[in-house]
């Protein structure tokens, strides 16, 4: 199985999707958000694999699923839309409800987005709960992270603002949200970052070059001269 | 990390409010005039050597009496040791070409974190030398490789063996016996992620691991014309004059694929720029200027004259501009030469003034150097400004008018652009399939155009407005991404020009007048790239460390003063 540097797994990425299809590619905005999202999960630990290459097929048989509004269709393909589905939330105070593909980005979302806040200091005690039936699977306040150690696959789902009036970053003020009316039985604190290469499966490996290949220009004789510099040969 | 916030604390009693503006800066045509300067990532690295100290030896050197086998360099710092892994090999004369498309070179290097193991280097053996096309270990902090400055490896050897010195006139008119053609880091073909480094002292500040190798790499280059010159000789052979072995740095031959990354790092690019303006304003701020400190300006204006009158290159346009180079440059030393200018106040203000008035913009931005360097003490610690941790921007405190005055306010230049004129969407750029090589391309007479890199910020910026302007002012800009994902990249842009004005060069990338050439010399003038040597307007050769100290010559004298070494 590769062993390949976390730059480099999220590099491929991004050109994945930008190459998935070439007549309808995937918005380069989005294919870095899955860039950055896929790094940090990879980072951690966190399960990715399947996430990405379901949600890889999804939009290469459906490209259009890319452009389609989650807000319009219930329908949330997170490694592309979850940061900004989170940003929105936050912005517009509200919630959201519908079917999450690639759960584990959601908690990549909610990772980067607390980065993200807290360095520009704009978060108080703000933040995003992953809900299902009213349980708090993941849970992110002010600069905390909490998540449940329950399994998490696609299905539907609900995302909601979240806001501790008494900016209450503690484990007691993330879960009892009672101005939500949800619950957060367990929760655990996110797993730190590691600086370490990752290993991937061969498949997802080989699959990400495939799709990625479709992202570069074919090469001819009148490219290989004259789009780039340097002479064939540089003997002087 | 608490060290730079002290640091920062100094360092915001200094700052002088008024940076040149990023309308005036971020100009390809300015930027394609910087010069390297005291916060060159090669200059912070030797003031770093010298002040901590640093050890350099071969632990091993195996190379045969043909110049080939594997050499290591060993750099040993008062936390770690770096090692750099030269594997040095025959090629056909034919098969030597500075592209990234090349396959073979007559060395390849990477630089390890630590000591290598005897297993570890028969490893990186098999892996280095063929560079992309193998899978490198996360221990190696950076791959590289070299070709030979051929006429003049030649020659050296030629002269050393015969007992005499090589001709100093081809040493200075090239500067190098190795060239390198490309420098990778950053988890480039599973080598270390940066993030395995960022944190340690002496790493911190940017490309300090590549310039580590790039020295190690000068360092090789010079025992091996030794090596060869014995083998070849014998007895007759002679050491290398140092004078002349200081004057040799290491090439490189620098093509596109070092531009776009100004473009994907606006955070990064800011945070030089910035920085770097910032110097100039702390030192057009100081009132007086005292003797000894416009003794070693004067003496700087006379080295660089030096430096101008050595700088020949092929390159008709950049011809021209040493010409008027040289011709100015004897205008700024009577300036700097006139007792009447320095005892004004804020005398450095009114030089930068003056030229900025008077002068080209390779002669402004040549003075900007020289006006630096004495001010260590002040700007040096600068420099821990230049690195950035990029991450992304939230956008949810920001609504679409919020937005659409950004784009107003940071891009004013692309919303002046008239994209109806073809000419303003002349090339395109993009990653070839050929072992991914950046190029550029003609849009209205080649392929691939839709596969193209998202360069086209005026093109994009107009789009956006357009679509903004079209929806309530009042709507969250995430909310406007999620009906409109495909102006998340350059809105994501924006948002980061809020904090970063100098990210973004203020200028359209895939006009038909884009000059590549300027998007690479700025960023080696931040390296510290000397003898910048354009071919065409699409790759660049330039010279790294010429004039640098030698490894055993890391003293208070010599470490830190070679901007703009001559050997005349």
């Amino acid at each position: 199985m590769p062993l390949v540097s976390q730059n480099e797994l999220g590099g491929l990425t991004e050109k994945a999707w930008r190459g998935l299809a070439v007549d309808t590619p995937v918005a380069w905005g989005l294919a870095k958000d899955c860039n950055v999202m896929v790094q940090w999960l990879a980072s951690r630990g966190y399960p990715f694999e399947k996430d990405l290459l379901d949600t890889l097929s999804q939009v290469r048989a459906q490209p259009q699923i890319a452009y389609d509004n989650p807000f319009d269709s219930e329908v949330l393909i997170a490694p592309l839309h979850g940061l900004i589905m989170l940003d929105s939330l936050m912005a517009d105070s509200s919630r959201w409800k519908g079917h999450i593909y690639g759960i584990n980005f959601i908690i990549a979302a909610m990772g980067l987005l607390k980065d993200a806040t807290n360095n520009a200091r704009q978060n108080d005690g703000q933040g995003i709960a992953l809900c299902q039936d009213n349980d708090v699977l993941a849970m992110w306040s002010g600069s905390e992270i909490q998540i449940s150690q329950s399994a998490c696959c696609d299905g539907v789902y609900e995302l909601q603002s979240v806001t501790d009036d008494t900016g209450d970053a503690s484990d007691e003020g993330a879960a009892n949200h009672a101005n939500n009316g949800i619950t957060s039985p367990s929760l655990c604190s996110l797993a730190d970052s590691k600086n370490d290469a990752v290993i991937v499966s061969q498949t997802l490996w080989q699959q990400l070059l495939d799709y990625a290949q479709n992202s570069y220009v074919p090469e001819n004789e009148m490219s290989r001269h004259r789009g780039a510099g340097a002479g064939n040969i540089d003997n002087d | 990390m608490e060290k730079r916030s002290i640091e920062y604390q100094n360092i915001s009693a200094l700052r002088a409010p008024s940076l040149r503006s990023p309308n005036q800066v971020m100009r390809l045509e300015r930027m394609g005039s910087f010069h390297p300067m005291r916060l060159s990532f090669s200059r912070q690295l030797t003031r770093r050597m010298q002040r901590e100290d640093w050890q350099i030896d071969f632990p091993c050197f195996a190379l045969d009496n043909s110049g080939f086998g594997h050499a290591v360099i060993r750099a040993k710092t008062p936390h770690h040791s770096y090692s750099l892994v030269a594997f040095c090999h025959h090629i056909d004369d034919d098969m030597r070409s500075d592209r990234v498309i090349a396959e073979a070179w007559d060395a390849t290097f990477t630089l390890f974190d630590g000591e290598p193991s005897l297993q570890q280097i028969r490893m990186m053996e098999q892996t280095v030398p063929v560079q992309e096309a193998g899978r490198q270990m996360s221990e190696q902090l950076s791959l590289s490789r070299a070709n030979k400055s051929v006429r003049l490896f030649n020659h050296v050897v030629d002269a050393l063996a015969d007992g005499r010195q090589p001709d100093a006139e081809m040493i200075n008119r090239v500067g190098y016996v190795m060239r390198t053609t490309a420098v990778y880091g950053n988890g480039k073909f599973g080598i270390a992620d940066r993030s395995r480094i960022s944190g340690r002292d002496g790493m911190m500040e940017p490309f300090q691991a590549e310039m580590l190798s790039v020295y190690l790499i000068r360092t090789f280059s010079l025992k091996w014309i030794e090596h060869m010159a014995k083998a070849k000789g014998g007895d007759k052979a002679v050491a290398l004059d140092r004078s002349l072995a200081r004057h040799m740095g290491v090439g490189n031959s620098t093509g596109l694929g070092m531009a776009p990354f100004l473009v994907n790092h606006p955070t990064l690019l800011n945070n030089w720029i910035q920085t770097r303006e910032q110097a100039i304003a702390i030192i057009k701020a100081k009132a007086d200027i005292s003797a000894d400190v416009i003794d070693q300006i004067k003496a700087l204006a006379y080295r660089g004259a030096a430096y101008i009158s050595e700088w020949r290159v092929d390159d008709d346009i950049q011809m021209q501009r040493i010409i008027q180079l040289t011709a100015e440059w004897q205008d700024v030393i009577a300036w700097l030469n006139q007792p009447s200018h320095w005892q004004q106040s804020h005398p450095i203000s009114a030089a930068c003034t003056w030229a900025e008035d008077t002068l080209s913009l390779e002669t402004e931005e040549m003075l900007h150097s020289i006006l630096m360097e004495p001010f260590g003490a002040d700007l040096d610690q600068l420099c821990s400004d230049m690195a950035a941790v990029e991450m992304p921007v939230a956008a949810n405190t920001c609504s679409v008018g919020d937005m659409i005055a950004l784009i107003r306010r940071h891009y004013d230049w692309a919303l002046a652009i008239n994209l109806n004129n073809q000419n303003q969407s002349e090339v395109f750029w993009y990653t070839s399939a050929a072992k991914l090589e950046p190029r550029l391309g003609k849009r209205y007479e080649e392929d691939g155009a839709e596969r193209e890199m998202p360069f086209d910020i005026p093109c994009q910026i107009q789009s956006a407005k357009t679509d903004l302007e079209a929806v309530d002012s009042e709507m969250s800009i995430p909310r406007f991404m999620m009906a409109f994902p495909q102006h998340r990249f350059i809105l994501n842009r924006v948002l980061i020009m809020k904090d970063a004005p100098y990210g973004e060069i203020r200028d359209n990338l895939v006009a038909e007048t884009t000059r590549p050439i300027d998007m690479l010399r700025c960023k080696l003038s931040f390296f510290g790239a000397s003898k910048f040597d354009p071919k065409s307007d699409l790759w660049t050769r330039i010279c790294l460390f010429q004039g640098a100290p030698l490894i055993d010559e890391m003293t208070d004298h010599i470490a830190d003063d070679w901007l703009f070494s001559a050997l005349s």
